[in-house]
């Protein structure tokens, strides 16, 4: 089948990253190429120091590649300022942590409510996306909560239900598992393949094999290089 | 959200650390208000020789001696040229004083001619009667001179509650008058010291029991002053002098001038303090919240917004701890002004937001979280070479300070860079002692307790933010030690001076000051038991160049001690006040010549001391060299000294008798020093007190960000007890830290502050009233501030300790 690569969520083209240590310049990344198309779920693996952080923050806009080209919804990362880059973040991506990364200051539904908040939307649209992805991740009934009640997996679909309330282009999942036992884990995918079925396109950094499995194809680095 | 979510809940969870903060800057802008305010008070109170009529006075003239008799008003007042001539009366006197004559407050009494228009005074130059021109209200004449009226600033009637028509007591040589408040001047008068109290000439004079008598004349020219000068010296042919006035160089006033750059200076350190706890308060706050930063910027946050949250929280601290600090400082000194209490708030809201600019942009550069490890922390470790240069700059910054406190210039720059500097110099020698200290710790051997052992590498690897505490905890100390030390070495001079200056134990005088005593007074009173021996004295006023000096010439005979010894060729000798000293340039062994209506009397300077007996200078002879010099044998007042056992009392009362009934003033030495000194002594205990609560807000900031750094630590420290070590190790090792750091704090503080007080007192000084005070460190008072700063320091651990050991030795971070 031929792909519309004008379509694709990520275009990225032999992208490089090299960081300077005391031991002397470090290839972090090495001719990175891949693409992802909307909807698509893919699973990034590779043993510890292989690139994945890297390139995950790279590709949530938070670092920039070395060399090589980056297209994120469209956009030539290389191109964009960094206030640029902060704008693209905001709007066109959704981050879920291992550590849930929520604030301990905000309700839940504040939590839920930040990316729409920094997108400066009204306050009926924001109420009405917020109850609508709590009711999605099902955990509308913890609205009020402090995240210090939270358990782990009500944590992490509090995390992922900010990460969707925007509708990013893009969700990145850095090890959504990580903190969590196998059967709230086994959760957490299950949430997630949903959301990738009804349109959204997720990315999955992880170790886990059952995670990997869910995910439409896999990305495998090691030692800074690509393969599928 | 932004705000609620960085700051809310971090002030709702941690709320004594907000209060710290707020409280730090509190206290800052106390002491600041404070020491501004008490300075300003002490130099009213102390009445500084102010010339009232200075400005548009064109030529005083002075007697040689003691006052003008009456007739030389009509020398000088009908004279071509003169436009006015105005007799002035001019005394110290107590005012608020019982019928008996305890208690008050100093002023001066001035006599002058209220009836025309006075020169000089700003806003009273219309030509209507006496100084209400302004306020459009009349004085009754009658009331004015009939009912011992008298007209006193607002300050004055307000602090003793007068109002028109109110009656008051005036001590003056022993003598109570009793005055009539005939009006009050507007608190916006200029020309007017606020503890001066006008009357009418003729009042004055009744009262000094100075009847044909002024002090001197202030004359203004119809035309050019210079040429009515000859004429008028002319017409008064030698019986006085013609002086252009000047404003005189007051030795308390230089005193005080001196004591007041240090102060300001130290308030600035005050508030310097304050600001780097806001600066530890804000820094902590964001490393607890590096995470949520972390993840805002990951979001998509602007950075800019990251900012201004952070420094918002160091302005709401600023707002807060203004306002509390103009309270602070109101029990201190009564503040009057609502201006003075929005100076309060805009002083913490500037000082907290420029110590908070420098950790919100540190917080604004925090890496966006993406696959955050929370719970570590990466110490800042700085590099050899830069250690040395931080160590370099220290010492660069304190040899400028020193150059700057010994510029003559009392400009802010000057006044408050030369502290600046030594803070900046303390701050950047914190990080190379640290480090310092930091190897000595690690390198203990293996015989020393895991506790220390483990204190050594922690310390060699702590953050900045230790270290901003550390220095409010070093500059607080410092603050305290230079307070203590510059008061504890002014009070030691200026009571050393009250005893030995205001020599012997009864001063007797005739009342009236226009009297004398015979020649054979002297021996009566010495035939009195108990009566150790008497010094007769006479004073007379004159010149030195174009300096106004009073030489005083003394009994050497009866004295214990001689002035000096006579030079070669039989030349006089005389001491010499250490203020007109300098205003003279000169020193032991030089030569003085001194103004007489006879002829210029040459002295030899065979002693320099101290002197802050009045405005003019003082010159110390022998009664013989003033009677050749003035041809006056005249005695004006009597020192005595009594045997220590003896009654002074009955001593008085044999002396009222033998001179019976000859009306005399005796005062007791002893009241006069107190008074002298207690103002000094409040103002110093005022200061002491500041100083000490600023360094125990420092010490609790070290205490919290100590505390705070532990709580960041908890996930080593759990690992630390997984791998064996026991809570008590563990506890040792945090003791063993905050003690570290506590002496560290002090010790620099210590040597920093002693050494400013010494810059001050040997090199600032000399240049600013130009002579040194010798300095004198109150090592007890010292010791306490120490020991309180390293208490309370220690409470970290003990704060600490119990929350860190709540985390599972097991929990993952």
């Amino acid at each position: 089948m031929k792909r519309n690569l004008s379509r694709d969520v990520i275009r990225s083209v032999a992208i490089c990253r090299t960081y300077e240590s005391a031991a002397g310049p470090v290839e972090a990344l090495r001719d990175v190429t891949f693409n992802v198309e909307p909807g698509e779920m893919l699973a990034l693996r590779g043993p510890s120091g292989s690139g994945k952080s890297t390139l995950v923050s790279i590709l949530a806009c938070v670092d920039r590649p070395s060399s090589g080209r980056l297209e994120l919804a469209g956009q030539d990362v290389a191109r964009l300022s960094q206030r640029a880059l902060r704008h693209l973040r905001r709007r066109t991506i959704g981050i879920v942590f291992q550590n849930f990364h929520l604030l301990d200051a905000l309700t839940v539904r504040e939590n839920v409510s930040l990316p729409l908040v920094l997108l400066r939307r009204d306050r009926t649209e924001i109420a009405e996306r917020v109850d609508r992805v709590l009711e999605l991740v099902g955990v509308e009934e913890l609205a009020g909560r402090y995240p210090a009640k939270l358990s782990g997996g009500q944590a992490q679909r509090v995390a992922i239900a900010r990460a969707v309330v925007h509708q990013p282009a893009l969700i990145l999942a850095d090890e959504p598992t990580g903190n969590l036992d196998s059967r709230t884990g086994d959760e957490i995918v299950h949430l997630l393949r949903g959301i990738a079925r009804a349109g959204q396109t997720i990315v999955v950094a992880t170790h886990a094999d059952t995670v990997a499995a869910a995910c439409d194809r896999t990305l495998w680095l090691r030692d800074g290089m690509a393969s599928a | 959200m932004i705000f609620d979510a960085l700051v809310g809940g971090y002030v709702r969870r941690y709320a004594w650390r907000a209060l710290t903060s707020i409280v730090a800057i509190a206290l800052g802008v106390a002491t600041a208000l404070s020491l501004i305010i008490a300075n300003a008070q002490t130099i009213r109170e102390l009445g500084s020789d102010r010339e009232l009529f200075a400005r548009g006075v064109d030529f005083q003239v002075l007697p040689f001696g003691r006052r003008l008799p009456q007739t030389t008003l009509a020398r000088v007042r009908y004279l071509d040229g003169v436009a006015t001539a105005d007799p002035i009366i001019d005394r110290p006197v107590t005012i608020g004083v019982t019928s008996a004559g305890a208690g008050g407050d100093a002023a001066r009494l001035v006599g002058a001619d209220l009836l025309q228009p006075l020169p000089g005074v700003a806003g009273y130059d219309d030509g209507r009667p006496g100084p209400f021109a302004r306020t459009g209200s009349f004085i009754d004449p009658g009331a004015l001179i009939g009912t011992s009226g008298a007209i006193v600033s607002s300050a004055t009637a307000q602090r003793l509650g007068l109002q028109r028509g109110s009656s008051f007591n005036a001590l003056l040589d022993a003598r109570v008058a009793r005055l009539r408040v005939a009006n009050v001047l507007p608190a916006s008068t200029t020309g007017a010291d606020s503890n001066v109290v006008f009357v009418d000439v003729g009042t004055a004079q009744v009262i000094a029991d100075e009847s044909g008598a002024f002090d001197r004349i202030d004359v203004v020219a119809a035309g050019s002053p210079e040429a009515l000068r000859p004429g008028l010296a002319a017409a008064l042919g030698g019986v006085a002098r013609v002086v252009v006035p000047a404003p005189r160089d007051d030795s308390l006033g230089s005193l005080t001038t001196g004591i007041e750059a240090t102060f300001g200076a130290l308030a600035s350190i005050g508030l310097a303090v304050g600001g780097l706890l806001v600066y530890n308060a804000v820094g902590t706050s964001i490393a607890l919240r590096r995470g949520d930063i972390g993840t805002l910027l990951a979001l998509g946050v602007e950075p800019a917004s990251i900012v201004v949250t952070f420094v918002g929280e160091g302005a709401a601290y600023g707002a807060l701890g203004g306002f509390l600090g103009a309270a602070l400082a109101d029990f201190a000194v009564r503040i009057d002004d609502i201006w003075v209490v929005a100076l309060a708030v805009v002083l913490g809201i500037g000082v907290a937001v420029v110590a908070s600019i420098a950790p919100a942009l540190a917080a604004a550069r925090i890496a966006p979280a993406l696959s955050a490890r929370q719970g570590s922390f990466n110490p800042a470790r700085e590099g050899k070479s830069k250690l040395i240069a931080r160590a370099l700059a220290g010492v660069g910054a304190f040899a400028f300070g020193t150059v700057l406190a010994s510029h003559p210039s009392r400009s802010l720059f000057f006044t408050f860079g030369f502290p600046l500097c030594f803070a900046a110099g303390t701050v950047l020698l914190i990080a190379p002692l640290w480090k310092g200290i930091g190897t000595v710790l690690r390198s203990l051997t293996a015989a020393a307790p895991p506790s220390l052992r483990l204190a050594g590498v922690t310390l060699n690897a702590t953050p900045q933010r230790i270290g901003v505490a550390l220095a409010a905890l070093s500059i607080a100390v410092f603050a305290a030690v230079a307070f203590d030390s510059a008061s504890s070495s002014f009070a030691t001079a200026l009571h050393a001076w009250a005893r030995d200056g205001i020599a012997g134990d009864i001063i007797v005088r005739p009342a009236g000051n226009g009297g004398e005593f015979d020649a054979g007074v002297p021996a009566r009173v010495r035939a009195i038991p108990g009566v150790l021996f008497v010094i007769a004295t006479r004073t007379i006023a004159t010149q030195v160049g174009s300096l106004s000096v009073n030489v005083r010439g003394e009994d050497e005979a009866a004295r214990p001690f001689t002035i000096g010894t006579p030079a070669a060729g039989g030349e006089p000798v005389a001491n010499v006040g250490a203020q007109l000293a300098a205003a003279l340039h000169v020193r032991a062994g030089d030569a003085v010549v001194v103004r007489t209506a006879r002829r210029d009397l040459r002295v030899r300077v065979a002693a320099v001391q101290p002197d802050f007996s009045d405005s003019s200078g003082t010159i110390v002879v022998a009664r013989g060299t003033l009677r050749d010099a003035f041809g006056d044998a005249g005695i004006d007042a009597l020192r005595l000294q009594i045997d220590k056992r003896a009654n002074p009392t009955r001593i008085e009362n044999a002396i009222a008798s033998r001179l019976a009934p000859r009306r005399i003033v005796m005062v007791d030495t002893n009241e006069l020093r107190s008074r002298f000194t207690s103002v000094f002594d409040r103002t110093f205990a005022l200061v002491r007190r500041l100083a000490a609560l600023v360094v125990t807000i420092a010490a609790l900031g070290v205490a919290s960000a100590f505390a705070a750094f532990v709580l960041e630590r908890r996930f080593e420290l759990a690992a630390l007890r997984t791998i064996g070590a026991s809570r008590a190790t563990i506890a040792k090792m945090l003791a063993i830290e905050a003690l570290v750091i506590a002496l560290t704090g002090s010790a620099l503080g210590f040597v920093v502050g002693a050494g400013f007080a010494a810059v001050q007192l040997y090199v600032t000084d000399p240049v600013a009233i130009g002579f040194a005070i010798p300095l004198t460190l109150p090592l007890q008072a010292i010791a306490a501030v120490l020991a309180g700063a390293i208490l309370i320091s220690m409470l970290a651990p003990l704060l600490a300790a119990p929350a860190a050991f709540r985390i599972a030795a097991d929990r993952k971070p």
